[in-house]
């Protein structure tokens, strides 16, 4: 909620960058400008692996699946015992909410499938991907007679 | 537990910076906004920041007057051969600010740091009635 002051914008200044604790503005109806459900993602790069960094702040580790279907690798997470919008009226503000997401990634050709490590430490999910020594050949051109 | 210092000496608010594009030095200069919830709790409030990827010893928090005051520093090391094709968090700072209600006990604010979610625990202040004979 927004709070009206009489007073001259320039004294009032700092109040722009301070939060409300509640907001329960227009936009607890029509939703708001940044509310967060998809997580953040870092993707790093070495010679011998990509690592994977997925922000989905508290969750535990078996609310998560990682699977790999065709070229693409699936992040997805389902918070255990939560029902989505249980308890959503004791919310006075709420801006993120990673109890139910699913992310995918297109993967490299030359990764090792078999062998990618994934671990849930502060809230990350840090996936490490290695690369295959000898480039597979995991398509084959059909020549076209 | 996280160390919640009542007063403080003044910290300017500083606004957000757009990190498009910067080198890495320039990075760490980034000041993020962290999303935040709020949820009515027993006789009080519970704010959830979410800040992953760090410690509990990274956070500082202030209550100057009705005004929470929340700031923590990412420490981006690079290492030797390794590029990153992707980076949306993890770097720069965090700062965020709330106006408390005014019947919040801010001498009773805790706060902990859970799989990357900062909880702050802000109780009401005790009510004492006077019986009307």
């Amino acid at each position: 909620m927004k709070r009206i002051t009489n007073q001259p914008i320039g004294i009032n200044r700092l109040d722009q960058f301070v939060d409300d604790f509640f907001n329960r503005g227009l936009n607890a109806f029509i939703g708001s400008d940044h509310f967060a459900s998809q997580p953040l993602v870092n993707v790093f790069e070495s010679n011998t692996e990509y690592t994977l960094e997925i922000a989905a702040p508290g969750l535990e580790k078996s609310d998560f699946e990682v699977r790999v279907e065709g070229d693409f690798l699936i992040v997805s997470a389902q918070k255990a015992g939560e029902q989505s919008e249980e308890g959503d009226d004791k919310f006075l503000r709420k801006e993120f909410s990673y109890s139910t997401f699913s992310r995918s990634f297109r993967l490299p050709k030359h990764t090792v499938l078999e062998d990618i490590k994934a671990g849930y430490d502060q809230g990350v999910l840090k996936l490490r991907i290695p690369k295959s020594e000898t480039q597979v050949q995991k398509y084959r051109a059909i020549e076209i007679l | 537990m996280i160390h919640v210092v009542v007063p403080s000496t003044h910290s300017s608010v500083k606004t957000a910076l757009h990190p498009n594009t910067a080198t890495t030095q320039e990075k760490q200069e980034y000041i993020h906004t962290p999303v935040a919830n709020v949820k009515a709790e027993g006789e009080g409030w519970r704010l959830e920041l979410a800040a992953p990827g760090l410690e509990k010893s990274s956070f500082k928090l202030n209550v100057e007057g009705s005004i929470l005051t929340v700031e923590a520093a990412y420490t981006t090391r690079e290492e030797e051969g390794v590029k990153a094709l992707r980076r949306e968090f993890g770097y720069g700072k965090l700062h965020r600010a709330f106006r408390l209600p005014n019947n919040a006990d801010t001498s009773g604010i805790s706060a902990r740091y859970d799989a990357g979610i900062l909880y702050i625990s802000v109780p009401k202040k005790a009510v004492f009635r006077v019986e009307v004979g």
